[in-house]
């Protein structure tokens, strides 16, 4: 259904729109300037191809990104008989002065707690029973008490791994 | 002039990935008729070790000497930028 839907705005948008240069890829910066290209292919909903030429803007922009060599989309949308098309443009040369260092943005863990086999057998009123030691650790209850199935507190035992 | 030979490898600190820093290092230097770089002097600098990453990763680099009449001599290079980016994680 979403298809069928997709692919009709996609006709009609390939009729009657242009696609736009909305935002260049944010790791690079605006103030430089880039170049488009004016031909490209969409791929979307399954595999369904569509290809296109024209429309897109050829020459310089400021800001969004004039300049380069090809514009690939990454993201299409589909509204009434609208497409929302996003390019992530290429820069056409690079500063020889600057290095740019990517980092992965750290996630936060909640809480991690390891307990070896010294350890484990260590604790008390759980006379070395692993499963024990489990259910003894904060945020861990039981299915049933007494058996050996530990989930995390306040959630079903399916989202305990 | 001189120009970095290959990819300079920069890393990112623990803290600054944990605080989400994100910026650019400015540096001057001088790249010596070796191509090491010598002389770095600091220009703008950011927090949680990122300036002392960002020299470090300068001092990784290498570069193809600047000359004069073929012969290799020291050349001084202002504004070097080393940029911090975090990835989008969306």
């Amino acid at each position: 259904m979403l298809g069928d839907r997709v692919r009709r705005a996609c006709l009609v948008w390939i009729a009657v729109a242009s696609p736009t240069v909305s935002r260049a890829d944010s790791s690079l910066f605006s103030d430089e300037t880039w170049r488009y290209s004016s031909t490209g292919s969409l791929a979307i909903d399954g595999g369904i191809d569509i290809g296109f030429s024209a429309a897109l803007p050829t020459g310089l922009a400021r800001g969004v990104g004039a300049g380069v060599t090809w514009g690939r989309v990454l993201a299409v949308g589909a509204s009434k008989q609208e497409l929302a098309v996003t390019y992530y443009v290429e820069r056409d040369r690079y500063d020889p002065y600057e290095i740019v260092v990517v980092g992965d943005p750290r996630r936060e863990e909640v809480s991690r707690v390891t307990l070896r086999g010294p350890e484990i057998h260590q604790i008390p009123g759980t006379f070395g029973d692993p499963f024990r030691v489990v259910q003894t650790l904060p945020g861990v209850s039981s299915v049933v008490s007494l058996l050996p199935f530990p989930i995390v507190r306040g959630a079903s035992p399916s989202s305990t791994r | 002039m001189p120009l970095p030979q290959g990819r300079c490898a920069g890393k990112y600190t623990e803290a600054a990935r944990a605080a989400a820093i994100e910026g650019t290092v400015v540096l001057d230097l001088v790249v010596d008729e070796t191509g090491r770089a010598r002389e770095i002097v600091l220009v703008e600098g950011l927090t949680h070790g990122l300036t002392e990453a960002a020299i470090a990763a300068l001092r990784g680099c290498r570069f193809t000497p600047g000359e004069r009449s073929g012969t290799p001599v020291p050349v001084r290079v202002r504004g070097f930028k080393i940029r911090f980016l975090l990835q989008d994680g969306s």
